[in-house]
C-alpha cells in the first residue's frame, strides 16, 4: 500500500502540475477586479500540487508498518475488477453502433458471472429481460432519444 | 403562526395523491437501498435521480427525501439481523442490536430503532422549521464575499470533519472543484481546460459525478470484495416489536439525546449521520449506569444512534433549504437536482418557492409516520428484499447508472465520463478517499467561483474584501478551524498519549 500511495501522489502532482500549466495559457490575473478564465483552475491546481506533494512525502516518510494493508487483497478480486471493468468497456464501446439496448444486455451477461452467477440461462434471460425493460421504460415510456444502432430501423423509440 | 400557516399550505401541497405516492414510493426504495449493503443512500438518490426528471420539482423532492430518510430507516435492518450495516450511519446499531437478535429480541431491537427514527425524525423536521426562518433573514443580508467564505467554509468542514485523512480529503476538495472548472467560462465566454473535447464544453455534469463516484465506484468495490450475507435466522424473532415498559424507561432518554446531537451534528457540513450516530452511542455509554452492557444488547446502544442518524437528516436539510449549502454527499445530490429543475437554491427560495419548501417540509412529516408504519410492519418483506442475489443487484445498478446518465442529456461521452468516474471512485475508495467532498466540490464549484469573481470585481480586485467584512470573515476562521482541528486534535491525543506512558 505504501507503494501505491507514492503513485497515487505523484501522479496527482504530475496532474496538477499538468493543469497548472494549461491554465496559464488562459488568462490568469485578477487585476483591478478583472478576473480571467484561468485564475480559478491554476490556484486550485497550486492547492492540488501542495496536497498531493505533500500525500507524496507521506507515503515516502512513514515506515511501512504504517500502511497496514496491502492494495488487492485477493488474486481472485482483483480478476473481478478487472473483468467487470473490460465488460463494462466493452458496453460502452458498442453503444453506438449496436443500440443501447444491446449493449446493456452485453454488460449484464458479462459482468453477471464476476458477481457470481453461474447459470447461462438466468443470465441470459436477465440480460434479454433488461434490455427490453430499459427500451420499454426509459425509450417508449419516458421518450429518451437512446441510441438504437442496429435496431434503429427494426425498434422504434417514438 | 406564519411558519403555521406556511406548513399548513405544504400539507396542502403535500397531499395530494401523486405527491403520497412519489413520498411513498421514495420511502419505500430508500428503506431497501438503505438495507442493502454495498450502496449509500448517495448512491442510491444519485441512481435514481433520472427517474424524477419528468416531474415538477416539489414531486421530485419529495420523493427524494423520503428517499434519504428512508435509507436511514433501512440500514438498521441488516444491522440487526445479520450484523452488517446497511450504510455508514448504521455501524454502531451493529454492536448492540446484532447482539439483541441472538438472544431472540430482533423485534425489539427494529421496533425500538423505528419509533426512535420516527419521534427523532418528526423533530428534527420541527427544529428545521424553526429554524429556518430565522437563518433565511439573516442570510438575505449576505453578499457574494459572505457566500464566498460560506460556500469555503463548507468545503473546509466536509473535509476537516468527514472522518479519515484530512490530507485526503483535501485533495478530494481540490479535484472536485477542478473538475467543476471544464467548459465554457460564464463570464468571459471563452472555452477553458477543454482538451480539444467538444463534449467537454458544456463542463461536466454533477450527476455524472456522483453517479460514477457513489454508484460505478461501489459496485467496483463490491466485485472485489464479494459479500455474503447469511441470515442467523434460529433465535431471530421479529414478531414482538412493541417495547414494554421497562425498555421505553430505558430508551426515552437515549432517544431525546439522540434527537439533538443528530440534529446539531446533521446541521454542520460534513459531519452528517455516522458521525452523529458515533457520538450518540459514546453519550449513552458515558450516561448509562450499565455501561459493561453496552456491546452485549443494550436497548439504549440502538435507540441512540439510530435516533441520531434520523434526526440529522432534518439538520442536514437546514443548510440545504436555508442557505443552499449541502452538508453531505447526499443533499450536494439534491442540490444538483434543484439547480437541474431550474430553482436557485439558498434563502431566496423560502420566498420565491414557498410552495416547494414547505410542500417538501410537510412530506417529511408525512414520510416519517410512513417510514414508521412501513419498518414495523413490512420487516419480514424487507428481509426477503435482501436475499436478492449480488450477481443480479450490481450489474442492474451499473445498467440504471448507465441509462439514467445518458438520460440527462442524451450524450455518450457522459457514459464515458461515468466509466471514467466510475474508475476513480473504485481508487477512491481503495485509498480511502471520501468522495463526498469530491461531489460536493463540484456541485458548489461554479457558485464559489461566481461568488469570488463577483466579490473581486465590487472590491476592484483586492482580496481585504474578505476579511474585512465581520461576517465574511468570521465564516473563513471557521473553515480554517474545522481544517486545523483534526490535526491539533491529532498532536493534543499524541501528547496525552505520551504523558501516560510517562
Amino acid at each position: 500500500m505504501k507503494r501505491a500511495e507514492k503513485i497515487l501522489g505523484g501522479v496527482l502532482l504530475l496532474f496538477a502540475i499538468y493543469i497548472g500549466y494549461e491554465s496559464t495559457l488562459i488568462e490568469t490575473g485578477a487585476d483591478f477586479g478583472k478576473v480571467g478564465a484561468g485564475f480559478l483552475p491554476f490556484w486550485l491546481s497550486v492547492g492540488l500540487g501542495i496536497t498531493s506533494a505533500a500525500l507524496l512525502v507521506r507515503a515516502i516518510v512513514l515506515p511501512v508498518n504504517r500502511f497496514t494493508f496491502e492494495f488487492f487483497s485477493d488474486r481472485a478480486g482483483r480478476i473481478r475488477v478487472i473483468w467487470v471493468l473490460a465488460g463494462y468497456l466493452l458496453a460502452v464501446a458498442v453503444m453506438k453502433p449496436l443500440g443501447m439496448p444491446i449493449s446493456l444486455a452485453i454488460l449484464m451477461a458479462v459482468t453477471m458471472p464476476a458477481f457470481g452467477s453461474r447459470s447461462w440461462k438466468v443470465i441470459a434471460f436477465t440480460s434479454i429481460v433488461t434490455s427490453v425493460c430499459v427500451y420499454v421504460v426509459f425509450g417508449l415510456w419516458l421518450k429518451v432519444d437512446l441510441p438504437m444502432g442496429i435496431l434503429e430501423n427494426v425498434l422504434s423509440i417514438y | 403562526m406564519e411558519t403555521f400557516q406556511q406548513l399548513m399550505m405544504g400539507f396542502h401541497i403535500a397531499i395530494t395523491p401523486i405527491n403520497l405516492l412519489l413520498c411513498f414510493l421514495g420511502a419505500l426504495a430508500g428503506t431497501i437501498i438503505g438495507a442493502l449493503p454495498g450502496i449509500g443512500p448517495s448512491a442510491g438518490l444519485a441512481i435514481l435521480l433520472p427517474l424524477t426528471f419528468g416531474m415538477n420539482p416539489t414531486s421530485a423532492m419529495i420523493m427524494m427525501a423520503g428517499l434519504y430518510c428512508g435509507a436511514m430507516y433501512g440500514g438498521t435492518i441488516t444491522s440487526v439481523l445479520i450484523n452488517v450495516p446497511g450504510e455508514s450511519s448504521s455501524v454502531m446499531t451493529c454492536l448492540d442490536g446484532y447482539q439483541m437478535a441472538l438472544q431472540g429480541r430482533a423485534g425489539k431491537a427494529l421496533g425500538i430503532a423505528a419509533i426512535g427514527s420516527f419521534i427523532a425524525g418528526t423533530l428534527s423536521v420541527v427544529f428545521l422549521m424553526l429554524l429556518s426562518i430565522p437563518l433565511v433573514k439573516f442570510a438575505l443580508s449576505f453578499g457574494p464575499p459572505e457566500y464566498f467564505a460560506l460556500m469555503l467554509m463548507g468545503l473546509c468542514t466536509i473535509a476537516g470533519l468527514t472522518g479519515g485523512s484530512v490530507l485526503k480529503a483535501l485533495v478530494g476538495t481540490f479535484l472536485g472543484l477542478l473538475i467543476s472548472t471544464p467548459g465554457m467560462d460564464a463570464f468571459s465566454g471563452l472555452p477553458r481546460l477543454t482538451f480539444g473535447l467538444t463534449g467537454l464544453l458544456g463542463g461536466v455534469d454533477f450527476l455524472v459525478v456522483a453517479v460514477g463516484l457513489f454508484g460505478i465506484g461501489e459496485v467496483l468495490y463490491n466485485a472485489e470484495q464479494i459479500m455474503k450475507m447469511e441470515f442467523v435466522t434460529e433465535k431471530i424473532k421479529i414478531k414482538e416489536v412493541w417495547p414494554n415498559r421497562a425498555e421505553w424507561r430505558a430508551s426515552a432518554m437515549p432517544i431525546t439525546r439522540g434527537t439533538i446531537i443528530g440534529f446539531l451534528v446533521g446541521v454542520l457540513p460534513g459531519a452528517g449521520s455516522t458521525i452523529a450516530s458515533f457520538m450518540s452511542y459514546a453519550a449513552e455509554k458515558r450516561f448509562s449506569k450499565h455501561p459493561e452492557q453496552f456491546g452485549k444488547g443494550a436497548i439504549e446502544g440502538v435507540a441512540g444512534p439510530e435516533s441520531a442518524n434520523n434526526s440529522a437528516t432534518g439538520g442536514a436539510m437546514v443548510p440545504l433549504l436555508t442557505l443552499g449549502i449541502p452538508g453531505s454527499g447526499t443533499t450536494a445530490i439534491m442540490l444538483g437536482a434543484l439547480m437541474m429543475f431550474g430553482l436557485q437554491p439558498g434563502p431566496l427560495l423560502f420566498q420565491k418557492n414557498p410552495d416547494f419548501v414547505w410542500g417538501v417540509i410537510a412530506s417529511m412529516y408525512i414520510g416519517n409516520i410512513m417510514l414508521l408504519i412501513m419498518n414495523i410492519a413490512c420487516i419480514p418483506l424487507f428481509v426477503k428484499i435482501l436475499k436478492i442475489p449480488n450477481s443480479l443487484l450490481f450489474p442492474l445498478i451499473m445498467v440504471f447508472a448507465t441509462v439514467g446518465v445518458y438520460s440527462v442529456d442524451g450524450n455518450i461521452f457522459d457514459v464515458w465520463m461515468l466509466y471514467v468516474f466510475g474508475v476513480m471512485g473504485y481508487f477512491m475508495k481503495k485509498f480511502d478517499m471520501p468522495p463526498a467532498p469530491v461531489v460536493l466540490s463540484v456541485v458548489l464549484g461554479p457558485m464559489i467561483e461566481r461568488a469570488l469573481r463577483q466579490s473581486l470585481t465590487m472590491s476592484l480586485g483586492s482580496y481585504d474584501i474578505f476579511y474585512t467584512r465581520p461576517i465574511s470573515a468570521a465564516l473563513l476562521l471557521l473553515g480554517l478551524a474545522a481544517v486545523l482541528w483534526p490535526v491539533i486534535d491529532m498532536f493534543r491525543q499524541r501528547s496525552r498519549k505520551r504523558k501516560a506512558g510517562v
